[in-house]
C-alpha cells in the first residue's frame, strides 16, 4: 500500500510547486503594494483583459453555439465506452472466448449508435 | 512513506474536496462554480488515490474532471443569460436542502454500515485486470446494458440537439444570406448569430 502512494507523493508535491510557481508573484505583488514599494496606476489598457494581444472583442459572457454541447456530449459517451474496454482487454488473456464475444457486442451496441450519429449528420459542423 | 505523510495527503485532500464544495455554493458565477467542482473532483481523484484505487482515481480524473465538467461548461454557456449568475432566490431551496441532508446521512449511513472489506495493493494494471474479469464473469450483462444505455444517451442527445439545429439552421441560411448581400465577413462560430426568438437556444 505505501509503496504506490510513495510515488503519489511525488506528484503530490509537484503539485503543491504547481500551485505555488503561480501564487506566489500575485502575492508578492500584492505584499510590495502592502508595504508601499509597487505603485499602484492603473488606466484602461493596463486593466484590459489580455487575449494574445489582439485587442478582446464584445463580452466575456457570450452565448455558446450548442453544437459544441453536442460535441461534449458525443465525447462523454465514447469516452465511458473506452473506460469500459480498458479494463476487458488488459484481462482479455483470461477470459479470451467470453470477453472477446461481450466486447464485440458493446461495441457493437456503441457502432449503431455511431451509424444514427452519422445518419442524422450530427458529425457534421452546420 | 511514512504514516505522517498519508495522513498529511489525506487531509489535504479532504480540505480541497470540501474546500472546493463549498466554494461551489458560495460562487455567485455558474462558471466559476464549475471551476470550483473540478477541483473538488480532483480531490476526490486523490482520495481514491489513497485507499489505492488508482483506476478509480484515473477514471475520475478523465470522466469527471475531464469530460463531464466540460459537459457542464458548455451547458452553462449555452444558456441565454449572459450573467450566468446564480444569485436569484429559489423558494424550494429549503426543503430541496432537507433532502438533500437526508440522502447525505443515509450515503454515509450505509457507507459506515457497509463491510468492504481488507484493501490490498494491486497496480493499475492489475486493478484494471480484476475490474475486467469481474465484469466478464459476474457483470456481463450490466456490462452490455451500459452500452445500451450509452446508445440511447446519444440517439436522445442527439434527437433533442438536431430538432433545435434544423430550426437554427434555417435561420442562419437567411443571416447568412443577408450578411452576404451586405458583403460583410461570415459569422464566427463561437459567436452565436442572434436568434429569432428567445428560448430557442434554452436547453
Amino acid at each position: 500500500m505505501e509503496n504506490v502512494l510513495e510515488q503519489y507523493a511525488h506528484l503530490g508535491i509537484l503539485l503543491i510547486f504547481a500551485a505555488i510557481f503561480p501564487s506566489l508573484p500575485l502575492i508578492a505583488s500584492w505584499a510590495f503594494f502592502k508595504f508601499g514599494l509597487r505603485p499602484r496606476m492603473p488606466n484602461a489598457v493596463k486593466s484590459d483583459t489580455y487575449e494574445c494581444g489582439v485587442e478582446t472583442e464584445g463580452p466575456t459572457w457570450v452565448q455558446f453555439n450548442f453544437r459544441y454541447y453536442l460535441v461534449a456530449l458525443i465525447f462523454v459517451l465514447f469516452d465511458v465506452e473506452v473506460i469500459f474496454l480498458f479494463p476487458l482487454a488488459v484481462a482479455l488473456d483470461s477470459v479470451v472466448v467470453t470477453g472477446l464475444v461481450a466486447a464485440l457486442i458493446f461495441i457493437a451496441v456503441l457502432f449503431l449508435g455511431l451509424v444514427y450519429e452519422w445518419r442524422r449528420q450530427a458529425l457534421e459542423w452546420r | 512513506m511514512s504514516d505522517f505523510g498519508f495522513h498529511l495527503a489525506f487531509w489535504s485532500l479532504a480540505a480541497m474536496t470540501i474546500g472546493g464544495a463549498s466554494m461551489i455554493v458560495v460562487s455567485r458565477n455558474l462558471i466559476h462554480a464549475v471551476i470550483w467542482l473540478v477541483l473538488s473532483m480532483l480531490g476526490i481523484a486523490g482520495l481514491y488515490l489513497t485507499l489505492s484505487a488508482e483506476f478509480i482515481a484515473v477514471v475520475q480524473v478523465l470522466i469527471y474532471v475531464g469530460a463531464i465538467s466540460v459537459l457542464m461548461l458548455f451547458a452553462i454557456m449555452l444558456t441565454p443569460r449572459a450573467e450566468r449568475d446564480n444569485s436569484q432566490h429559489i423558494k424550494t431551496a429549503g426543503p430541496a436542502g432537507v433532502v438533500v441532508i437526508m440522502v447525505m446521512i443515509a450515503t454515509m449511513w450505509v457507507a459506515i454500515d457497509t463491510d468492504w472489506g481488507a484493501v490490498r495493493e494491486a497496480a493499475l494494471t492489475e486493478q484494471a485486470r480484476l475490474i475486467g474479469e469481474s465484469l466478464i464473469k459476474h457483470y456481463i450483462l450490466p456490462f452490455e446494458i451500459g452500452a445500451v444505455l450509452l446508445t440511447a444517451a446519444l440517439v436522445g442527445a442527439i434527437a433533442l440537439a438536431r430538432q433545435d439545429d434544423e430550426d437554427a439552421a434555417v435561420h442562419a441560411a437567411s443571416l447568412q444570406a443577408e450578411l452576404d448581400d451586405d458583403g460583410s465577413v461570415d459569422p464566427v462560430d463561437v459567436v452565436d448569430p442572434p436568434l429569432p426568438t428567445d428560448g430557442e437556444a434554452s436547453t
